[in-house]
C-alpha cells in the first residue's frame, strides 16, 4: 500500500532544507566574512565554493531520493512491457543506495517484479496450453476449418487437409474454401455458400447444420454432415468455423438399404405392369360386351392397378427423401398444361371412386420451374387424401392462380369432413395418421409427408386450410420459371416429364 | 417425323412384351421381340428399326452397355432410329446424364399401359 500523503510530506520538507542551505549557509558566510575583515571578493569566491558544494550536495540528494527510485521502478517496468522484448527478467537491483522513500519503492519494485514473474509464467503457459490444443486438433478425426471473412482459409487441422485435392495440401493457408472444396448438397436445400451469404447481409451469430453432404476428391466420394458456426468481426478473424463429419460408410450403408429397395420395387412392379396392361385389353376388347355392372367392376380393377402403382411409386420417393437422396430436375413448365394432363390421368379414378373432380385455370399464368413427375406425385397425393376424406358424390376441386408474391399457388380444396385444429400442425409429419382415419381410412401416413418434401425440394411451400364438417384445402406455391431461370439446365433438348417417365422433344415447337 | 415402320423390343418379361406386341400390332407398327441382351443387341445392329424399346434389365447384358454400344458413332444403321428406354427400375442418378445423351425416353413400365405407349410413340412421330 503507497501512503501518498506521508510521500508529500516527506518530499515538502525536505525541497525547503534544500532551501534553507542554499540561502541560509551563504549569508553566513558573507556576514562572518564582513566580521573578520576578509576581502569581499574572497568572501565572495567563498560563498560561490560553497553554493557549489551546497548544490552538489542536493543533486546527490534528489537522485538518491528521487531520481534513482524513479529510473528503477522504470527499469523494473520494463521488465513487464512487450515493448522490450530484449528485457529479461531478474531480481530486483539492490535498495541500499535508494534512501528516500525506501519502504514504499521497495514494495513498489517487489510487487512489479513479483507481477513480471507471474506474467513470464503466464506466457510459458499460455504457449503450452496452445501446443496442447494445436495437437488435440489435429488429433481430432473431425475435419476442422476456419476460414476468414473473404472465405479464405486461415486454419485447417490435419483431418481437414485429408480432404483437401492434392494440389493444395502443400500450402492450404489463404486457399478460397468454396474453390477448393466441391461440395454436392441434397436437392432444395440452401448450401453453405449461399446461407454464408446470407449472413453476411444481415447476422451477427448464426449456425446451421446439413447432412448428407457429398463430396468428391481425389481419393474418391464421401458423405459428409457439416456444422458451420457465423461469427461476425471477430478480432481473431475467424469469421466462419466449419467442422466437417465424415459419415461415409453410414451413408453408404443408407445407399444399400435404397438399392434393396429399388429392387424389390422393380420386382413388384413387373406383375403390376402386366396387371395393368392385361386389364386395359379387357377394357379395351370386352367392356363393350359388358353389362353396367361389370362395367363398373372393371373400372375399380383398373383404377386399384393404378393406385398399387402409385403407392409403390410413393414408398420408393419417400425412402429417397429419408435418404437425402431425393434429385428433381427443374424444367420451365407450362402449368396448365401439366395441371390438364394430371387430371386428366386422375380422373377416371376420382370417379370411379364416386367423387366429383373439378379444374379450374386461368387464361394466362407465367411458366413455372417444375419437376413434371413430382407434380403429379403432389397432386395425386392431394387428390387421394380429398377422395379419402370427401362423401359420396363430394366434389374436389383444383385451381391455380398467380399470388401476390409472384409465385404460382395451386389449390385442391374438398367438401369432406375437415380436420380438427389439434391434428393440423402434425399433419405433414412422417407416418403421422390421425386417430380417426386409423379407423376408418386407409393409407400409410406418408402422402402428405412427401408432398411437402417435394414441394421443399422445388423451393415452394405447403399448407393447409381447413374447418370441421365444411371440408379442407391443401394448397402449395412453386416459383416461377424466371426467378430461377439461371439455376436451371437449358442446353440439350428439352424433356418432357410426367408421371411415367420422360421423352425428349426434339421438335423446336412443343404441342 | 413420319410414321414409324419397324419396331424393335428388346425385353426379357414374356407377358409384356406380348402385351407391348399385341397393343403395336393392332396400331399398324411391324414389330420384333428379342428376349435377351446379346440377341437385342445383334438384331439392332443387324436390323432396319425406326423405333427400339429397350428394358434396362435384360439377361446377359446392362441395357445400358446395349444403349452405350446402338449410339457409338461407328454404328451407321440407327443414326435416325429413336431408342426408349422402358424399364421398372427408377431411373439412377449415375447414370442419368448418360441415359439423358443417349435416349430419346424413359419410360416406367408400371406407369405406362400399352395404350400409352401407343400413344406416347404417337406423339414422337409427330414431334
Amino acid at each position: 500500500m503507497f501512503e501518498f500523503d506521508e510521500l508529500q510530506k516527506q518530499l515538502t520538507t525536505k525541497i525547503f532544507m534544500l532551501i534553507g542551505i542554499f540561502t541560509v549557509v551563504p549569508l553566513a558566510i558573507w556576514l562572518a566574512a564582513g566580521a573578520i575583515g576578509i576581502s569581499p571578493y574572497l568572501a565572495a569566491a567563498i560563498v560561490a565554493i560553497a553554493g557549489l558544494g551546497a548544490a552538489f550536495a542536493a543533486s546527490q540528494k534528489l537522485s538518491k531520493y528521487a531520481l534513482q527510485p524513479t529510473a528503477a521502478v522504470f527499469r523494473a517496468l520494463g521488465h513487464i512491457s512487450t515493448a522490450d522484448t530484449s528485457n529479461v527478467l531478474n531480481t530486483p537491483p539492490s535498495l541500499g543506495d535508494i534512501k528516500f522513500a525506501r519502504s514504499i519503492t521497495e514494495t513498489m519494485l517487489h510487487d512489479v517484479y513479483n507481477f513480471a514473474a507471474g506474467k513470464n509464467e503466464g506466457a510459458i503457459q499460455l504457449e503450452s496450453n496452445y501446443k496442447l490444443l494445436l495437437e488435440m486438433l489435429n488429433l481430432s478425426n473431425t475435419p476442422l476449418i476456419a476460414l476468414d471473412q473473404h472465405s479464405k482459409i486461415i486454419f485447417i487441422n490435419k483431418a481437414g487437409i485429408g480432404l483437401l485435392p492434392d494440389s493444395a495440401r502443400l500450402n492450404p493457408i489463404g486457399l478460397d474454401f468454396f474453390k477448393i472444396f466441391n461440395l454436392d448438397h441434397t436437392a432444395g436445400e440452401q448450401d453453405i455458400g449461399n446461407w454464408l451469404s446470407g449472413c453476411r447481409e444481415s447476422k451477427l451469430k448464426e449456425s446451421q447444420s446439413w447432412q448428407r453432404v457429398a463430396l468428391k476428391n481425389d481419393d474418391g466420394s464421401f458423405y459428409l454432415d457439416i456444422q458451420a458456426d457465423y461469427n461476425r468481426n471477430q478480432s481473431s478473424g475467424v469469421e466462419l468455423l466449419i467442422s466437417l463429419i465424415d459419415k461415409t460408410s453410414y451413408y453408404n450403408e443408407q445407399n444399400q438399404d435404397i438399392e434393396f429397395i429399388s429392387l424389390a420395387i422393380h420386382e413388384l412392379r413387373g406383375p403390376i405392369t402386366v396387371m395393368r396392361g392385361f386389364i386395359e385389353v379387357f377394357e379395351d376388347e370386352v367392356s363393350p360386351q359388358l353389362n353396367e355392372e361389370h362395367s363398373k367392376l372393371m373400372l375399380r380393377l383398373s383404377a386399384s392397378a393404378k393406385q398399387l402403382s402409385t403407392f409403390v411409386r410413393n414408398v420408393l420417393s419417400v425412402t429417397r427423401t429419408d435418404n437425402g437422396e431425393l434429385r428433381l430436375h427443374l424444367q420451365k413448365t407450362d402449368w396448365n398444361d401439366l395441371l390438364s394432363s394430371i387430371s386428366k390421368e386422375l380422373r377416371p379414378i376420382v370417379e370411379s371412386r364416386g367423387r366429383q373432380l373439378e379444374l379450374q385455370l386461368p387464361e394466362t399464368l407465367p411458366a413455372v420451374s417444375a419437376d413434371g413427375t413430382a407434380v403429379y406425385e403432389i397432386v395425386n397425393n392431394l387428390i387421394d387424401n380429398a377422395v379419402k376424406y370427401s362423401p359420396k358424390a363430394g366434389k374436389i376441386t383444383i385451381k391455380t392462380h398467380l399470388n401476390n408474391d409472384g409465385q404460382v399457388e395451386t389449390l385442391v380444396a374438398d367438401e369432406g369432413i375437415g380436420i380438427p385444429d389439434s391434428i393440423i400442425g402434425n399433419l405433414f409429419d412422417r407416418f403421422y395418421r390421425s386417430h380417426r382415419s386409423k379407423e376408418s381410412v386407409g393409407g400409410t401416413g406418408i402422402g402428405l409427408y412427401l408432398c411437402r418434401a417435394l414441394v421443399h425440394a422445388h423451393g415452394g411451400n405447403i399448407w393447409v386450410h381447413s374447418k370441421e364438417g365444411e371440408g379442407s384445402t391443401f394448397g402449395f406455391s412453386l416459383n416461377q420459371y424466371q426467378v430461377n431461370a439461371g439455376t436451371i439446365e437449358t442446353s440439350g433438348p428439352k424433356l418432357i416429364k410426367n408421371n411415367h417417365g420422360w421423352i425428349k422433344n426434339h421438335g423446336s415447337v412443343r404441342r | 417425323m413420319s410414321k414409324f415402320q419397324h419396331i424393335l423390343i428388346i425385353e426379357d418379361d414374356t407377358f409384356i412384351s406380348e402385351l407391348y406386341q399385341r397393343a403395336l400390332r393392332k396400331s399398324g407398327y411391324n414389330v420384333s421381340v428379342a428376349l435377351g441382351g446379346v440377341e437385342g443387341q445383334t438384331m439392332a445392329l443387324t436390323g432396319d428399326y425406326d423405333l427400339i424399346l429397350l428394358d434396362i434389365m435384360v439377361p446377359e447384358i446392362n441395357g445400358i452397355e446395349i444403349l452405350k454400344k446402338l449410339r457409338s458413332p461407328s454404328v451407321t444403321n440407327l443414326a435416325n432410329c429413336k431408342i426408349i428406354i422402358t424399364t421398372n427400375l427408377d431411373q439412377d442418378e449415375s447414370a442419368r446424364a448418360e441415359v439423358e445423351a443417349l435416349a430419346d425416353g424413359y419410360l416406367i413400365k408400371a406407369d405406362v399401359t400399352p395404350k400409352k405407349l401407343v400413344e406416347i410413340i404417337g406423339q414422337m412421330e409427330s414431334s
